[in-house]
């Protein structure tokens, strides 16, 4: 509403008198709209007279500077009047209750209409007041001179029926005042403007060469001086005026349009050092908002005015305290529009030419304009009847007039001709009318705040780049969620399908799983979907905590939850039991916070009554493999370059932005088919051309480039490109540097292991000489590294770049001839670590009884020991077992052992000694040993490592069952062994064997195996005696 | 029953067959009452272990043989948890901290600083000090042996510390200045040949001379594989035959027929094949520098004398770069490169001598 009427307002001014025709033709319509705002108010206002009333009173208390308190009954009266102007009129004047009788009984409702605008000003007016009875009799003379003039002049301007009586009763009124106060508060705001303005001049009069800023002083204090001259009646008028005010200030409307203005990108910091203030209802911003749109730009928000204060932005009901400080100060008085516009001038954007413009025009400055139009929305929301709707707007269009010209007539000394004036502010007309075109408005657009990620997100299902077609993975989404409940009703006994079943449409899975790259529309697809399928989501990504507790108790409380998205929208089904749980990125659940989350969701999956769709980037991350059993598995691929071009090719037409189709193409294969990060560049790209049109090929060009090294390659993509002649024709020495860099703890090792299927360049003979330089640059490579990895030389890895990748990759730059492998290196350094492993442990067992070192042990005795062992069990069979068995027994060796001498003595092409065992005789073997042999201190801690290892050895099979049995007994007897002896034996000694005997599942009786122990200890000692 | 090595292993001083003077001095050396930390050195199989037990029975009597298998557990600072078995009796400790892989240093200080600071409770046995057996110092890492080099100091009141190190090169000058040290060479043949005689003789078999120096042969004057491929030619084939074949170690063979493949072809194909065989060489736990002294062996066996040089002096070189770097294959693999590459040029220079 308040919009349409200041833009009434404008164009009547616009008119500036000329087509007051017009301009009434249209008052008609406002005042219908007015009606309207008036009857609400109307409503407002006696709901809670009496709650404003005490908060008005305490205020006015204030404000008058304790003056007020001398009132007895200050609330008593004022509830009269209110009572009285409730019953006669909504708007309500504190000027009215001050003399009821002159105005009300001369004007009727007229005056109350007129005192109506004023509320604000007494209190400016109260400011200003100065010191000096004879300043301010002298001042009120020329004022009131000068309102006659004024009204002579809208008079001759208008020729409206109806002014002429309501000037005059102006007039009237402010020459029967008795005091200089009421004549003042009876003065229109456009007097009240006049004195403002005045007030030096009268200075002038009174005491001549007075600078600008003294008169400012004086009317400071002037201020204070008012407030205790008050009289009661004055207090009591200025408390009812602060009551309105508040009043207003509580029924204020929020923002009217809210965002109907668009707010302009404007430079950083293209504000700062600019101090704000801002005031009253701003058109299309809520006062927040404008504050945070300050802060960006690096402008100062205050929150009173002061000197410093550079712009005071008012919108309606502005405090007119605020506004009178500020043009004590000489603040300048902005609307929305001119902050806005301040923004792109100070950021260099064109201010644009809008329809605005015309109605900014015949105001000679911001400020001025500004006051008017406050002016104007005051006299908007205070409660009005309507049969003085249209005085209002008569007295409006005159006050827009006036302001302007003031100014020009304190310049001119009072007597200057209405002529004059009048081309003065033709002129300065025109000047603002240049400065206004310099600053065109912007074209109103809130899309513009929006990354163009967001700003094109697909809106349907169709618009999912490269999901269309039924073998899509939208299409299998869709389908899956739609038979969801269907299929998981707890009817069906669903059957898990087949890994490698093609055509599954994961009905047994009651999870989903989404895994592929990112920027490729995974999250998109499962929230499209969901909407399509009326599904409402729950969405938990990696910035929620997904710890185990929370997925237990938050989520599976909000599965249990309806929905009350229907209620509100007025669905016809209005509470929804179709819910989809999405937790996006759930291979960043890491950390503390998110410890189990895994195997909750998991659990949650397993039990859940919705469906869950899951979002990875790699499934085949270690996290994850749990979960892809339980989900049904949709794999993302990068969408086709052609299929991400046509769509960024539409943005691009949509932006009106012109681009390069091979550049578009550059950037798409340089971000990986990112669509996301393609669009990204884009933005960024059209950003540039707006600033700099010229340098356009270059930043795109080097952006690709940039985009380009940031990925990353794998080491096979970079072991490829170490050796391949065509690679190094363009790149750079740095650029051979860099591809270690891809990863420098494997690239060596891929170096290594493939350097010698590349067939390089050159002649034939030369390439053994070729490979034996490359192999000693390996060898330099490999000392550089025990160097860094020893000393934590990190500065030395580019050394170790040269060595381990750029030298052997220029020696035999070349080809492939094979396939790229993955090192071996690892496996059999892992393998060696093992047999190392096993070979330490068998030394171990045997070091009562040999003497020779681990080493000697493994190449030496290992194979004569095997024989020793094996060879009566394939010579004799069942009849060798015991031979064997006391083998195994004076070598204190473990049933386990002989696995482990197996594999220590085996070699390629060499057959197992074991394998010409009979099964039976093997079987024996085991049983003969559990019977006989007693438990050595490593036994118990062997057999957990044995089943810890899952013994896959068919010997183990047979065995098992009475080694299980047996193994219990004997760590038993471990373990009380270990309790008898423990004064003997060394502190550290016993912990370790406790551990070990603990962590077995010793559960037989305890007593048996203390009665045992006792049987077995002198054993032992005379076993080792031997 | 035990292995014949084991068997027939002399338990006392004055039995041992070989270095009697030397028995004759470490016996004396016990029955002083004191004496300082030793150092027993010498190449696998010459009977350190063997004369270290001796010496301990000398001190203590036989209750040194009444051994117990113990595991220790241990913290490191980065707290892990490491095991480490050690063998025993009432008298003496017998660990070997390289078990502990780069935590020896851990096992040093925590398990021999304990050990040592205590001191023997019962003080009517023999001695009063306990003896801390230590095999494999050389193998010790650097920080290691600082950490025991205090020890050795401090504790010398309560206990002698046995070290038994195979090349005294990589013990650090100042472990080797704080012990005395006590050369155990390999035996001479001769020695050897009357150790394997007097263990046929308590075995009831009788040996051929001439399969004795054959084993002697094949066993690189090391006792230990000597009598194990005697045992092992027992089983095989009885009555024993001079020419009789010798069981073989296998990896002797397969790292054999590894310098025969490099021989025969010179390749980049080739070299990946030998690499393959290396690795196989290196998962079975034949030390690198083995294998190179075997590798160089072989090779230089049918080679000219120019390349014979030059092949020594890869050898060297690499084998220098193995033992400052980290991953063995990478340097037995270049060493194998280089001589491919002078051995193909050797004789595309022949075949061009051969044509003029």
């Amino acid at each position: 509403m308040q919009p349409t009427i200041a833009s009434f307002f404008q164009k009547a001014s616009s008119s500036n008198g000329s087509k007051p025709k017009e301009a009434e033709a249209k008052e008609p319509k406002k005042r219908k709209a007015r009606v309207i705002s008036s009857d609400e108010d109307d409503e407002v206002v006696p709901a809670s007279p009496h709650v404003s009333k005490t908060k008005h009173s305490k205020k006015s208390k204030t404000e008058c500077n304790g003056s007020g308190t001398s009132k007895t009954s200050p609330t008593s009266p004022k509830k009269l009047k209110l009572d009285k102007l409730k019953s006669k009129s909504p708007s309500k004047n504190p000027s009215t209750a001050v003399k009821p009788v002159d105005p009300m009984s001369l004007f009727g409702g007229e005056t109350k209409r007129i005192e109506a605008k004023k509320p604000p000003k007494p209190k400016d007016r109260a400011l200003q007041e100065l010191e000096d009875d004879d300043i301010d009799k002298s001042l009120m003379e020329i004022d009131l001179e000068e309102s006659v003039l004024e009204t002579t002049k809208e008079k001759s301007k208008n020729d409206a029926s109806e002014r002429p009586p309501k000037k005059d009763k102006n007039k009237e009124e402010k020459h029967t005042p008795d005091h200089k106060k009421i004549k003042e508060e009876k003065r229109t705001p456009t007097e009240v403007k006049v004195k403002e303005e005045k007030t030096p001049r009268s200075k002038k009069h009174s005491s001549a060469g007075h600078d600008d800023e003294k008169p400012k002083s004086a009317r400071k204090s002037s201020a204070d001086l008012d407030s205790s001259i008050l009289t009661d009646e004055e207090r009591h008028e200025r408390k009812r005026m602060t009551a309105i005010l508040y009043q207003k200030y509580k029924n204020r409307s929020s923002v009217i349009n809210h965002g109907c203005k668009e707010v302009p990108k404007g430079k950083p910091n293209c504000l700062a050092g600019l101090t704000f203030l801002v005031t009253g209802v701003l058109e299309s911003l809520e006062r927040d908002e404008a504050c945070s749109i300050i802060k960006e730009y690096s402008g100062k928000v205050m929150t009173t005015v002061g000197k410093r204060l550079n712009y005071l932005i008012a919108g309606e009901d502005s405090g007119p305290k605020k506004l009178a400080q500020a043009d004590e100060f000489n603040v300048k008085i902005i609307t929305e529009d001119d902050f806005l516009n301040l923004i792109r001038e100070k950021s260099g954007m064109k201010v644009e030419n809008g329809g605005h413009e015309d109605n900014e025009k015949p105001t000679t400055s911001p400020k001025k304009k500004e006051d008017v139009k406050i002016k104007k929305e005051k006299h908007s929301t205070p409660p009005e009847k309507k049969h003085k709707m249209e005085e209002i707007e008569i007295k409006k269009e005159k006050l827009e007039s006036p302001p302007e010209k003031k100014p020009k007539k304190e310049e001119l000394n009072n007597n200057k001709a209405e002529t004059k004036i009048k081309k003065e502010v033709q002129e300065e007309k025109q000047q603002i009318k240049s400065v206004k075109e310099e600053f065109p408005r912007p074209p109103p657009v809130t899309e513009d705040m929006m990354a163009w990620v967001d700003k094109y997100k697909p809106t349907s299902v169709k618009e999912i780049i490269g999901q269309q077609g039924p073998a899509s993975n939208v299409a299998k989404l869709t389908n899956w969620l739609s038979k969801w409940y269907v299929n998981h009703d707890g009817k069906k006994k669903l059957q898990k399908p087949n890994p490698w079943a093609k055509n599954d449409d994961g009905s047994f899975y009651k999870a989903a799983l989404l895994s592929g790259p990112p920027g490729i529309g995974k999250t998109t697809t499962a929230t499209l979907v969901c909407k399509e399928l009326g599904f409402d989501t729950v969405e938990f990504n990696a910035s929620d905590t997904r710890s185990k507790r929370l997925l237990k108790e938050e989520v599976s409380e909000l599965l249990s939850n309806k929905s009350l998205y229907g209620y509100f929208y007025g669905n016809a089904q209005a509470v929804t039991k179709k819910h989809v749980l999405i937790m996006d990125e759930v291979d960043g659940m890491a950390g503390n916070e998110d410890r189990g989350g895994i195997q909750e969701l998991i659990g949650l999956i397993k039990e859940s009554s919705v469906p869950i769709i899951c979002m990875c980037n790699d499934r085949n991350h270690q996290k994850m493999r749990s979960l892809v059993n339980y989900c049904y598995d949709l794999r993302f691929n990068r969408p086709q370059l052609k299929q991400i071009k046509g769509r960024i090719l539409s943005i691009c037409a949509k932006e009106n932005i012109k681009l390069d189709s091979t550049k578009l193409d550059e950037i798409i294969s340089a971000t990986n088919n990112d669509i996301r990060q393609s669009i990204n560049h884009i933005s960024l790209l059209s950003a540039g051309k707006e600033l700099n049109l010229t340098s356009d090929k270059k930043l795109s060009k080097e952006e690709d480039k940039t985009a380009q090294k940031d990925l990353k390659m794998g080491p096979w993509d970079v072991v490829r490109k170490v050796f391949s002649a065509d690679e190094h024709k363009t790149m750079s020495f740095y650029d051979k540097c860099d591809l270690f860099f891809h990863d420098y703890s494997l690239a060596p090792l891929f170096v290594q292991q493939n350097y010698l299927i590349v067939s390089p360049a050159g002649p034939k003979s030369e390439v053994i000489s070729k490979v034996a330089n490359t192999a000693d640059s390996l060898s330099l490579g490999d000392l550089v590294d025990k160097k860094i990895r020893s000393n934590s030389a990190w500065a030395l890895l580019p050394t170790q770049a040269i060595f381990s990748s750029v030298l052997p990759g220029e020696y035999m730059s070349g080809h492939f001839t094979g396939q790229i492998n993955f090192p071996g290196w690892l496996g059999k350094n892992s393998r060696s670590t093992k047999r190392s492993r096993l070979a330490q442990e068998i030394h171990d067992h045997t070091r009562v009884k040999t003497s020779g070192s681990r080493l000697s042990i493994r190449l030496d005795y290992a194979p004569f020991l095997l024989n020793k062992i094996v060879k009566p069990l394939v010579d004799k069979g069942q009849e060798g077992v015991e031979e064997s068995l006391e083998t195994l027994k004076e070598y204190h060796l473990l049933r386990e052992d002989i696995e482990s001498l197996i594999e220590l003595s085996s070699w390629p092409g060499k057959k197992s000694p074991m394998d010409a065992v009979d099964g039976k005789v093997k079987a024996a073997l085991t049983r003969a040993y559990n019977k006989e042999v007693l438990a050595y201190s490593y036994s118990a801690t062997a057999g957990v490592k044995k089943k810890r290892a899952e013994a896959s050895d068919d010997l183990d099979a047979l065995g098992g069952g009475m080694e299980e049995g047996e193994e219990g007994t004997t760590n038993a007897a471990v373990e009380s062994e270990d309790e008898n002896d423990d004064n003997l034996e060394n502190d550290g000694l016993i912990k370790a064997k406790k551990k070990s005997a603990s962590s077995t599942k010793a559960s037989t009786s305890k007593g048996s195996a203390a009665k045992k122990s006792t049987t077995t200890k002198p054993k032992a000692a005379a076993k080792s005696k031997k | 029953m035990a292995l014949w090595v084991d068997k027939h292993r002399p338990r006392e001083l004055l039995k041992l067959d070989y270095h009697k003077d030397q028995a004759e001095n470490l016996k004396n050396l016990c029955q002083q009452g004191d004496f300082p930390h030793l150092m027993f050195y010498g190449p696998s199989g010459a009977g350190k272990k063997t004369r270290i037990m001796c010496l301990l029975r000398e001190l203590y009597g036989a209750g040194v043989e009444r051994l117990r298998n113990e595991t220790m557990t241990f913290t490191t600072p980065s707290n892990r948890k490491i095991e480490i078995m050690t063998v025993g009796s009432n008298y003496h400790l017998e660990v070997n901290p390289s078990d502990a892989g780069i935590y020896d240093r851990v096992v040093v200080i925590d398990l021999i600083k304990q050990v040592a600071q205590t001191h023997q409770i019962d003080p009517n046995g023999q001695r009063d000090f306990k003896v801390i057996v230590l095999s494999e110092v050389d193998e010790l890492t650097k920080d290691a042996q600082h950490a025991l080099r205090r020890t050795m100091e401090k504790y010398v009141a309560t206990c002698r510390i046995i070290l038994s190190v195979n090349s005294t090169s990589r013990v650090i000058p100042a472990i080797r200045s704080r012990c005395l040290g006590i050369r155990v060479a390999a035996p001479t043949p001769n020695e050897m040949i009357s150790v394997l005689q007097a263990i046929s003789k308590r075995e009831n078999i009788s040996l051929p001379l001439e399969l004795a120096t054959r084993i002697i042969d094949k066993s690189e004057r090391n006792l230990r594989r000597a009598i194990l491929m005697l045992e092992a030619c027992k089983v095989q084939q009885y009555p024993f035959t001079a020419q009789q074949d010798i069981v073989e170690l296998d990896w002797q063979v397969f790292l054999r027929e590894t310098a025969n493949q490099i021989l025969t072809e010179q390749s980049p194909a080739k070299l990946e094949k030998v690499r393959d065989r290396l690795y196989e060489l290196l998962a079975q736990g034949v030390p690198p520098d083995v294998i190179f002294q075997g590798l160089v062996k072989e090779l230089v066996k049918n080679c000219d004398m120019s390349i014979k040089a030059k092949t020594l002096e890869y050898a060297t070189l690499y084998e220098h770069r193995m033992q400052n770097g980290a991953k063995h294959i990478f340097h037995l693999e270049a060493f194998v490169a280089q001589f491919m590459n002078i051995y193909k040029k050797f004789i595309a220079d022949a075949m061009m001598m051969d044509d003029f």
